[in-house]
Parts: C-alpha cells; structure tokens; sequence
C-alpha cells in the first residue's frame, strides 16, 4: 500500500485513528512519514505535555499528553549479542545500530551500549524536533558511566558517576539552561565558572559531600537553593547575607537551606555581628514560618512540591526596600526565608509584637 | 438523468474511466457529498462523468451506497468491531489494489461513512506492530529503489539537454539559411531554444 501517496484528508482520518505512541511509532518509518505526521496531526502531537527520560540501568522514556501516556522502553546490547538489523529510526543514520525488534508485548528498541549517550541525544532531538519547546522536558540519570548532554531539558535529577568531568557537566547545563528544577547528587570534581548556566536554574538542589557550596549560593540567580551535607565557610554566609541586605544581588533569591554542614562551621552570635541580625525578643519566642518548597522531579509531569516550614529566631532587613528576610542559624545549618514569598506573610506582623 | 432527487426511485447514469455507463440509484448518490454539491439540485443531462475511477471501483463504492441507503444517517465513525457482518464482507472481499482505489473513489466523491472505514481499516493494519513490520504495511521505497528512481530521473534529464542541445543546433542552422537581419535571427533563435528545452525538461 503506497501510504504517503493518499491524499491529506485521508491520511488525516487514518492519524486521527491511530494513538500518540502508534502515530510515534509511524512517524519512526521514514523521514517522509514523519513529516506527513508533522505536517497533518501537529494538534495531536502538540498535546504531549511531559516527556521524562528515566536512565537508569534499563533506559525508559515516559510520554504523557492530556489523555494518553506511553512508555518507549530502551535496553542495551553487548556487541558480542549484536542481532541489531540497523535502521533510521529517530532521524539516526543507517550506521547506527539501533532497532526496533519484533515483540508481542509494547515495542522496545535496542542499541549498543557503548552509543548510548549519542543515542540518547538523537532520541531527545527527534522527541524535541516533533513535539516542540512546550514540552516539559524531565530527566533523571541514575546510570553508571552516563553523563547526559540533552538539550532543553526543564528539569533534571542526576545522580553523577565517579569520574564525571566537569566539562561535560558543563556542557549539559549550557545545552539546558534556565532549568526549572535540578538536583545534582555526586562530586562535581571542580569549580564551575561563575556564568554557568547551572545558576540559572530556578530552584536547585546540591547533595555533594566532596564539594564546597560557597561559590554555588554566591553566583545563584535563581528563586530557592539548598545543600545538604555539602562544606561551607561561615564567611560566604557572611557575605552572601551582607550582599542581600545592601541589595547588592539575590534579588530573585527567596529561599536557602544549608543542612548538614560538615564541621559545625556556623557561629549564629558571630553571624549577627557581622551582618546586623536582629533577634526576635528572647531565644524562646520564636513562630513558624511555611512556605511551599519545590522538591526533587515530578510525579506524571506535575511538579513536586511539599510543605516547608521553620521557626526563626532572627530577621533581617534588606536596606533599599525594606524586604525582611527570617533566619534560622544553627552550627550545622543554616535556613533564610523571604517574607514576601511565605505562605503565612502576616507573620510579618511578629516582628512588630516583639520588637 | 434528469430530475432533482425527488425521489429514491431516480436513477442517475454514471460514467467511469474506460467511458462505460451504469446506473445508480438518487438515494445512493444523494450519499456523496461531491454528487450533492454538483448535481442535486440542477440535474444532469447525460451520464454524469466520474472518469477519473474505473468501472470496478465505482460499483464498488455505490454497492456500498445503495447497501447503507436505508441506515440511519451517519453520525461519525464506528469501530470495526461494531460493523455489520455485510460490511466485513464488503472489506475482506477486496484485493489491496481495490481497496485503496475505494478509499481514493470514496474520498473524491465525500462519502463520508465509506471513506471513515476505510481509514479505520487501515489505522487497525498499523496498531500494535513496531516500526519494521508498519514499513512492510505501508511499503515505503527502499533505498535501493530510491536511488534507482533517482538515477532514471537524471538520466531523463541529460536526454532531454542533449535532445535540447541539438535541436538548438539545427535551429541554428535554418535560420542562418533564411535571409535575415542579424538582430532577429539572433531573438528567434533564443526564443526557439527556449521553448524547446522547456517541453523537454516537463516530459
């Protein structure tokens, strides 16, 4: 049956009864089927609302539009096990051993491993180039020896390998910049430069016990930023509440969380000092601020989000604007909270009633 | 035929592809939008012309029509699963070439209800197989026979710059033969190639 050579109202009435991963799966046949699929069913294409990259020891793709969600399931092949039969799927050259093997159960492709990452990237580009920018783009990397270099990614949570060098972090975060949430787990194995595009990020999540945190929360430009068991020195702390009170930066900047320094480095008398914290009457008078905080990932293309709260004992005041900013400080943590972006602002009124 | 459809009882004339005639009942065209816009309300004088379709498929198509008169009126596609045991027939009596002259015969003259099976037919050849298997489905060319049609193409086209080339070469000559002024001889024959070449290059 010469498909393609149906006029356009036919093949529209055909797409129209096929599914999102069946009409995927068409548009995988040529470059020509894909872009009659473009051409006539980009309604239906431009439903996709979520598109999550689960790589992990067996590599999983996740679709989800309004009313459909499928999954594209990805294993590797050792090239002793090579039964690949090369096609073009996803816009790849013939060269490239990927295929899709007869399977009863819902379609899977295979490829050799050591392609993997130039796999990937050509699977994202074609999901990019058919479905669009509208796209919530998701990743989640947990896998051994793999470090991501997607494009337009929204949000990610990477787990880095041993060994991850810090130009392919970095060319990761400037193919993806403007991230709406990243969690990165794992050594960064070195100091990204101050105009990286990881601190364009809007709400960030460092989990790196063999990393320092200071140049981090220094050169962050986004909403909410948090480090767990990650160093610090207690004079970035210093200079970055110095820097926020003079209106000197941070102005994006509403919430920091430091949990679990190693070594105790915070002094909350010393910090006062240097910064002009002020107390809320005694120790004992404290209240509690909530906020709704961004967590890791997203669950079926919804963003995560969980209550948050502490009780703060301290306050600041920002010079230019008067903005108060409430802090909790402890030796080994460290949490700042904006009053205009709290779920409770009229906690504000606290500060009048002790001071 | 004439008259407006006025009646079921109307019978119209259709003529195919090889200039055969057979009739087909007002109420069975009355389903084809295409009919509906043209003729229903003017009439017809003589066989109403349909060459485009051979005789086989449109009495193929209007079987489907004079079968479905009598049902209720469409009101959007049905399931395979839900279709009538005469409309399984209808289907599987069909060889793939018939089928899709049909489908093409079905989608010209806009009816609705035929052309919507058909492509449910099809979307169900498409479902549940991978990417390999819907290549055999849909027979795309392999890249053997496009770079086969691709090198009959250029191979047509350098036939037809030869074939241009000399007649650009004889033109030349008769015109030198006739007596004119340098100017003229010069335009016609510009003109002449032109013109020649470009009914080469469309074949």
């Amino acid at each position: 049956m010469k498909f393609l050579t149906f006029p356009t109202l036919i093949l529209k009435d055909i797409f129209e009864n096929l599914t999102l991963e069946q009409l995927l799966i068409l548009s995988l046949c040529s470059k020509r089927t894909t872009y009659a699929i473009q051409a006539i069913q980009s309604r239906q294409l431009k439903k996709v609302e979520y598109i999550f990259y689960k790589l992990t020891s067996e590599d999983q793709i996740i679709v989800r539009s309004n009313w459909e969600t499928f999954n594209v399931k990805l294993s590797t092949v050792s090239l002793k096990d090579n039964n690949i039969i090369p096609t073009e799927l996803f816009g790849m050259k013939r060269e490239v051993e990927c295929c899709s093997p007869p399977s009863k159960l819902a379609p899977r492709y295979i490829y050799i491993k050591k392609d993997r990452e130039m796999i990937m990237e050509k699977i994202h580009d074609y999901f990019y180039q058919i479905f669009g920018s509208t796209v919530y783009y998701q990743l989640e990397s947990y896998a051994d020896g793999f470090t991501p270099r997607l494009k337009n990614i929204n949000c990610s949570d990477i787990i880095l390998p041993n060994g991850t060098s810090l130009f392919d972090l970095k060319t990761f975060f400037n193919s993806s910049p403007n991230q709406e949430y990243v969690r990165i787990r794992g050594d960064l194995n070195g100091k990204l430069t101050k105009n990286s595009a990881l601190f364009t990020t809007e709400y960030l999540d460092i989990n790196s016990s063999k990393t320092h945190g200071d140049d981090i929360l220094l050169a962050f430009k986004g909403i909410s930023i948090r480090f767990q068991d990650t160093m610090f020195h207690a004079s970035t702390i210093i200079w970055f509440l110095n820097a926020w009170k003079s209106g000197k930066g941070f102005h994006n900047l509403k919430f920091v969380s430091i949990a679990s320094i190693p070594g105790r480095c915070l002094d909350k008398n010393k910090l006062a000092e240097n910064v002009g914290i002020k107390s809320l009457g005694s120790p004992d008078d404290t209240f509690e601020v909530k906020w709704i905080e961004r967590t890791n990932g997203a669950v079926d293309g919804n963003r995560n989000w969980r209550d948050r709260s502490f009780n703060p004992n301290q306050y600041l005041i920002r010079d230019n604007d008067g903005e108060v900013a409430f802090i909790r400080v402890t030796m080994f943590s460290f949490d700042f909270a904006v009053w205009s972006a709290l779920g409770n602002p009229e906690v504000i009124d606290y500060i009048d009633m002790y001071n | 035929m004439t008259s407006p459809a006025s009646s079921s009882e109307v019978k119209y004339l259709i003529e195919s592809s090889e200039g055969n005639t057979f009739d087909v009942s007002g109420a069975a065209l009355r389903q084809s939008n295409t009919f509906n816009a043209m003729f229903l309300n003017i009439g017809a004088d003589g066989p109403i012309p349909f060459t485009d379709y051979n005789e086989a498929t449109l009495k193929k198509v209007f079987e489907y029509c004079e079968h479905s008169v009598n049902e209720e009126n469409y009101s959007g596609p049905k399931h395979q699963d839900d279709l009538s045991k005469w409309d399984l027939n209808f289907f599987n009596e069909m060889d793939q070439k018939m089928f899709i002259d049909v489908i093409n015969a079905s989608n010209f003259l806009d009816i609705e209800r035929l052309t919507s099976y058909c492509c449910e037919r099809i979307a169900r050849m498409l479902r549940g197989k991978n990417t390999q298997e819907m290549i055999k489905v849909i027979t795309l060319p392999t890249a053997e026979e496009l770079e086969a049609k691709q090198k009959v193409e250029e191979k047509k086209a350098a036939a037809a710059k030869k074939v241009a080339e000399k007649a650009a070469e004889t033109a030349e000559k008769t015109e030198t033969l006739e007596e004119l002024p340098v100017q003229q001889l010069v335009q016609t024959t510009r003109n002449k190639l032109t013109r020649k070449y470009l009914s080469f290059s469309n074949e």
